[in-house]
């Protein structure tokens, strides 16, 4: 029924204007995750996705997904994801258009370019959290949430660029690019030799991907690029590169002296042998921002530099004797730097270890228990079971 | 003596169960006008990149549905002897070719890469699930298919590609010609169904009679059934 919805949604609002001025060709894909899930007593939101007074056993959908292409021509291309999310409360009722781009390619050209919010060319993860190709390989574990996740930038509680309501409550977090894998802009691609050995994508826009309240707003800009090189048929090697402020607009903006500023650097690796595959990533992420006082509860002239390093990476095995099973195991880590003697978020490292099930074309089953721990918090009571059925229509 | 015996047991044996004739059928399949679109429901998300080489537009105007036709028949009235009929697939500019391929029952079919890069196949066919991992540039794997009817191949890595084993429990069958032709020979007097076969079109069986060594002519009208 909620696919239905979506489905006549997107219809009425997007494509059923365009069919009167062109003749589309449609492709429609949907799934849905159902998810059951529990938590340790300190669970947080911003890591696994569960907020520490939701944390008792849950079956529900986590979000519906709708995915629709449209041919207008052999040159143009409309890309539609609209999405159904559960937010913090727990309710399946946050509508989101993470995707919505058209994409031009000239004939025998190798180059296109893509008009929208699309996913950031950054790293390899984004693409691996929101999959536009359906491989069994490439859908992630039975999580989506990431690392690089501070609660606070430079001792600006609020100048976070994410906002999430609990129980009508607003929290406030700042991220690196990957939270939320999309952003709105212009990007270009360029599929540099013909056997995708080498791939380069450059994107100019807000790269604060779940910013939506004030989506061009010039605080917001920033540039991300990415190339991928593929040295041999087993080893697919990035390198991402993001500079900008990324930072939401808030009312704390008119005051300060100077926007913040955030550099990342990223490499990613892929490589596989028969039924086992290694992914990795690390990335480092350097800003500068002004300094607030906190007695004071004004910013000062003074600009403050800190950083993080993080680093990823999971372990896949498929096994030849049932066919359709995969053991994996995924270990994150992100280390921050000090200010004025201590640190401005705490080191969080997390152990992944899940299983998948391909039971048909249409039926996928992920099952993982996640092993988080986080300095300033008791140990491991972040800890999640999670265990994911997606139904794809 | 013993030498009658055995001319005895020979005429008795092939009187009760052999068969006579060389029969042939032959015919046209008619085609519609448009080319059907293989439904895609369950495969994968379109990555709107419509880069494609020389190579790759070659293999897809050979994978169209008018090239991969399989017309087979099936025997109603006696027991078709095994014959084995291995098939070859290959996977190149990312793409099955054929996308198509008709085996006997227990035969083999060897998958080839010869592309430049890694490629998976699996199946989730049920009584014919399988998973042959990554497998480089290169590389054959020989699968031997034992279930009868279709067994839907993918790739893990490259989520556009799909294929399909036809598995049949007859040695009779063929594919489709270029001018849209097809000729079975050498087949036993009796009474078959004979079957047309491609996942763009809906199934056509109809009863077939052969006798006496003639030459059946049989259109077949897929106009309606795409």
């Amino acid at each position: 029924m909620l696919v239905k919805k979506l489905a006549l949604w997107t219809t009425i609002s997007i494509f059923l204007p365009l069919s009167l001025l062109a003749q589309l060709k449609l492709d429609w894909n949907a799934w849905a995750d159902l998810e059951l899930s529990k938590a340790q007593a300190n669970s947080h939101y911003f890591y696994n996705q569960i907020h520490k007074n939701k944390l008792d056993w849950r079956l529900g959908f986590s979000d519906i997904n709708l995915v629709t292409t449209a041919q207008l021509d052999s040159n143009w291309v409309i890309q539609v994801r609209a999405q159904l999310k559960r937010n913090a409360n727990q309710a399946l009722d946050a509508f989101l258009m993470p995707a919505a781009f058209i994409q031009y390619q000239p004939k025998k050209q190798s180059w296109r370019l893509a008009l929208g919010r699309y996913i950031i060319p950054f790293g390899s993860f984004t693409e691996r959290q929101h999959p536009k190709d359906r491989t069994f390989i490439n859908i992630p574990l039975a999580y989506s949430f990431y690392q690089n996740v501070a609660a606070q930038l430079g001792y600006v509680d609020d100048l976070g660029e994410t906002k999430t309501e609990v129980d009508e409550m607003v929290f406030w977090g700042s991220t690196m690019v990957y939270y939320g894998g999309y952003t709105q802009g212009l990007k270009f691609d360029w599929d540099i030799d013909e056997a995708d050995r080498w791939i380069w994508s450059l994107s100019i826009g807000n790269s604060s991907p779940n910013i939506l309240d004030s989506p061009f707003a010039r605080e917001n800009w920033g540039i991300s690029t990415r190339l991928r090189y593929r040295p041999a048929y087993f080893w697919e090697q990035g390198v991402s590169l993001s500079t900008g402020t990324f930072v939401q607009r808030t009312s704390l903006f008119d005051q300060l002296p100077a926007h913040p500023k955030q550099w990342l650097l990223g490499t990613d690796w892929r490589t596989g042998i028969g039924f086992w595959e290694l992914t990795g990533e690390v990335i480092g992420a350097w800003y500068r921002a002004p300094v607030f006082d906190r007695d004071s509860a004004t910013f000062g002239a003074n600009e403050v530099e800190f950083s993080s390093m993080a680093f990823s990476t999971q372990l896949r095995y498929e096994t030849p004797f049932i066919s359709g099973l995969y053991l994996a195991y995924r270990f994150d880590f992100i280390s921050f730097s000090k200010l004025e003697d201590s640190q401005w978020d705490s080191r969080v490292e997390a152990h992944n270890f899940g299983m998948g099930y391909k039971i048909n074309r249409f039926l996928l089953l992920r099952t993982n228990y996640l092993l988080q721990y986080k300095a300033d918090r008791p140990n491991w009571e972040q800890n999640t079971f999670r265990s994911t059925l997606t139904l794809h229509f | 003596m013993i030498k009658w015996t055995f001319f005895l047991l020979i005429i008795t044996t092939n009187l009760c169960f052999g068969q006579s004739g060389n029969n042939t059928i032959q015919g046209e399949i008619l085609l519609p006008d448009f080319s059907p679109t293989l439904l895609q429901r369950g495969k994968s998300y379109r990555s709107p990149n419509p880069n494609r080489s020389a190579e790759k537009n070659r293999l897809d105007g050979l994978n169209v549905p008018s090239r991969n036709i399989y017309i087979s028949l099936h025997p109603k009235s006696f027991q078709a002897k095994f014959v084995q009929k291995d098939a070859r697939i290959t996977q190149r500019e990312k793409t099955f070719f054929p996308n198509i391929v008709a085996i006997t029952a227990e035969s083999t079919v060897y998958l080839l890469n010869e592309d430049e890069h890694y490629h998976n196949i699996y199946s989730l066919t049920p009584k014919a699930r399988f998973n042959i991992g990554r497998r480089p540039p290169g590389n054959v794997y020989a699968k031997k298919i034992s279930k009868v009817g279709v067994v839907k191949l993918g790739c893990d890595i490259h989520p556009e590609m799909g294929a399909v084993i036809l598995s049949l429990d007859t040695p009779y069958f063929t594919k489709i010609k270029a001018n849209g032709t097809y000729t079975i020979s050498g087949l036993p007097d009796g009474e078959y169904e004979l079957r047309v076969y491609h996942p763009a079109f809906r199934a056509h069986r109809e009863p077939v009679s052969l006798e006496r060594g003639r030459v059946v002519k049989k259109d077949i009208n897929l106009k309606n059934k795409a």
